[in-house]
């Protein structure tokens, strides 16, 4: 764990924390896969490989294209036996939750084990054989991160989670979650003629194809032995020119990848033909510049342990570009 | 998880103990800490009759320290639910400040707008200030507040912080330590607040980012 400078225009006692953030108390955070000594499995239960991600100051996130969105909460392991009894019991002794509440508790997690659904000494026979799971949240907190409020429940290892819990991890999760990770890269697209361009001139556009390669990134829990890696490859470039006053070639204005590449660099001896993928804009620019916006299309799709797979929704990922489009000169005599 | 019912009795108790805690804070505080008191909480507003009247009852007033500010915007959005819910958010907030300015975990104040896990995380929070010897100074700024109501009784809000212009203060000596800011003086917070049997919108569950993406200016 990073601390924070002690030296910090913050209000923070210097551990770099925040209320209800950071690591959990007594937790160590150093730990990724397996419970520590004190029993609490690290925020970083999942732990992420992006080195096969987009990279690059432009990089961003896709957006799905349906209204799905990755899980914004879900549950996994966080407690062992003896870290659960370290993290209720304060909270019991707190005392800030009425007498009712914390003996309901403590008749389930402390003192049950009879009936179903109720634990003696949080479970502590089965020390190393399982974990309590709790809910995690997307700590950009978008919309729906609110929604786990399952109470803790235990897991034997190599058993699923219960199927009734949704967003209990699972390969399907982890890929879901590793949606959220993809970052693909900027989407300057290259023009010709560059920066200015004239009225009524076939402006071709074309994308680096060395930039628009498959990325992926890798979702696991050490703890559970569970993976799944999500992918995202490139389909097509939409360009929207930024007014009505412009047509785009193709005319739907969506380029598909051809051979890997999108688009087709304008070269000599082209000027008389139609560009596989472009704009000509109809009306000068003015004094001013038309937002010409590039959006790619990802298709992603994830694979997990035991082969499992299935697609997920399309992501996009786009910028804006200002483009200066000039009436030819050459008729104001 | 169940609310607490916390008789009538036992919460003029608790302002009554929080009464004490302010007087108890340290000699070198200023008089303003001793308007932490129970005493006008029962004032009636005569001039907004319609608009629940209850809501403010019971309630502990909270004064901050003199060199401690806090604001909150939004501060209502008009909607008298989700004013509610942010009023008693925000005196969650300037509970946990007077708390740590009290070097007093268990402020009664704190634990009359928190439940269960928030308590606890507030509890460990305030106590970590105290561990370390600090309090807070300055003023801290919670923009971009939003309330989403889930049911008549459960909600949840988002916020950010802005610490830019906040300290912490060594309690023995008053030495400030005053820096620039950087991007962990930003912080993104969760809240999950649940309406208790006197209709008080207590934190039982509080998530927090330093740092984040989203909250940097």
């Amino acid at each position: 764990m990073l601390s924070a400078p002690a030296a910090l225009a913050a209000q923070d006692p210097g551990k770099g924390g925040s209320v209800g953030g950071g690591p959990n108390p007594g937790s160590d955070a150093n730990t990724s896969g397996d419970a520590s000594d004190n029993g609490t499995l690290s925020a970083g239960v999942i732990v992420y490989d992006r080195s096969k991600n987009g990279t690059g100051p432009s990089a961003g996130p896709v957006t799905s294209t349906t209204s799905w969105t990755p899980p914004a909460c879900w549950y996994a392991p966080k407690y062992s036996p003896a870290g659960l009894k370290k993290y209720l019991e304060p909270i019991w002794n707190a005392e800030s939750t009425g007498s009712q509440w914390d003996l309901e508790q403590r008749n389930k997690y402390e003192d049950g084990g009879k009936t179903a659904g109720t634990y003696k000494d949080f479970n502590k026979d089965k020390t190393g054989k399982g974990y309590w799971w709790d809910s995690y949240v997307n700590e950009s907190f978008p919309p729906g991160w609110d929604k786990c409020t399952k109470p803790f429940f235990w897991v034997d290892k190599g058993d699923p989670p219960p199927a009734d819990v949704e967003n209990a991890v699972t390969p399907k999760v982890l890929g879901e979650l590793a949606y959220n990770e993809i970052r693909v890269p900027g989407t300057k697209v290259t023009l010709t003629p560059a920066g200015t361009t004239k009225v009524n001139l076939p402006t071709w556009a074309w994308l680096d194809g060395a930039a628009f390669k498959p990325v992926s990134v890798t979702a696991s829990v050490p703890a559970l032995g569970i993976s799944a890696t999500t992918t995202a490859e490139p389909v097509s470039l939409k360009i929207d020119p930024g007014t009505a006053d412009a047509q785009t070639y193709p005319a739907s204005g969506v380029c598909e990848i051809n051979n890997g590449q999108i688009g087709e660099p304008y070269g000599k001896g082209k000027a008389d033909q139609t560009p596989p993928c472009g704009v000509k804009y109809l009306r000068s620019s003015g004094d001013g510049t038309y937002p010409l916006k590039a959006t790619i299309t990802w298709k992603i799709h994830w694979t997990g342990t035991g082969g499992a797979g299935d697609n997920l929704p399309d992501g996009t990922f786009g910028a804006t570009q200002d483009v200066t489009v000039q009436e030819i000169q050459a008729v104001n005599r | 998880m169940k609310r607490r019912t916390l008789p009538a009795a036992a919460a003029l108790a608790a302002t009554a103990a929080l009464l004490l805690t302010a007087c108890g804070g340290g000699d070198d505080k200023s008089k303003a800490n001793d308007k932490i008191a129970g005493a006008d909480t029962e004032s009636p507003t005569a001039s907004s009759p319609s608009t629940s009247a209850s809501s403010e009852a019971g309630r502990p007033k909270i004064a901050l320290s003199a060199d401690n500010t806090i604001t909150f915007t939004p501060e209502h959005v008009g909607d008298p639910g989700q004013d509610t819910i942010l009023k008693d958010n925000a005196e969650f907030i300037r509970a946990l400040n007077a708390a740590i300015t009290a070097q007093n975990p268990r402020l009664p104040a704190l634990e009359y707008y928190t439940e269960g896990e928030g308590a606890a995380s507030a509890q460990q929070w305030v106590q970590s200030f105290k561990d370390a010897g600090l309090t807070v100074t300055g003023s801290v700024r919670y923009f971009d507040r939003q309330v989403s109501v889930e049911s008549k009784n459960t909600a949840s809000l988002t916020y950010c912080g802005d610490e830019s212009k906040g300290y912490t203060k060594v309690v023995k000596t008053n030495k400030v330590k005053k820096t620039k800011a950087d991007k962990n003086s930003y912080v993104s917070y969760g809240v999950k607040v649940e309406k208790n049997a006197k209709g008080v919108w207590e934190t039982v569950k509080i998530v927090s980012v330093r740092g984040a993406a989203k909250c940097q200016p």
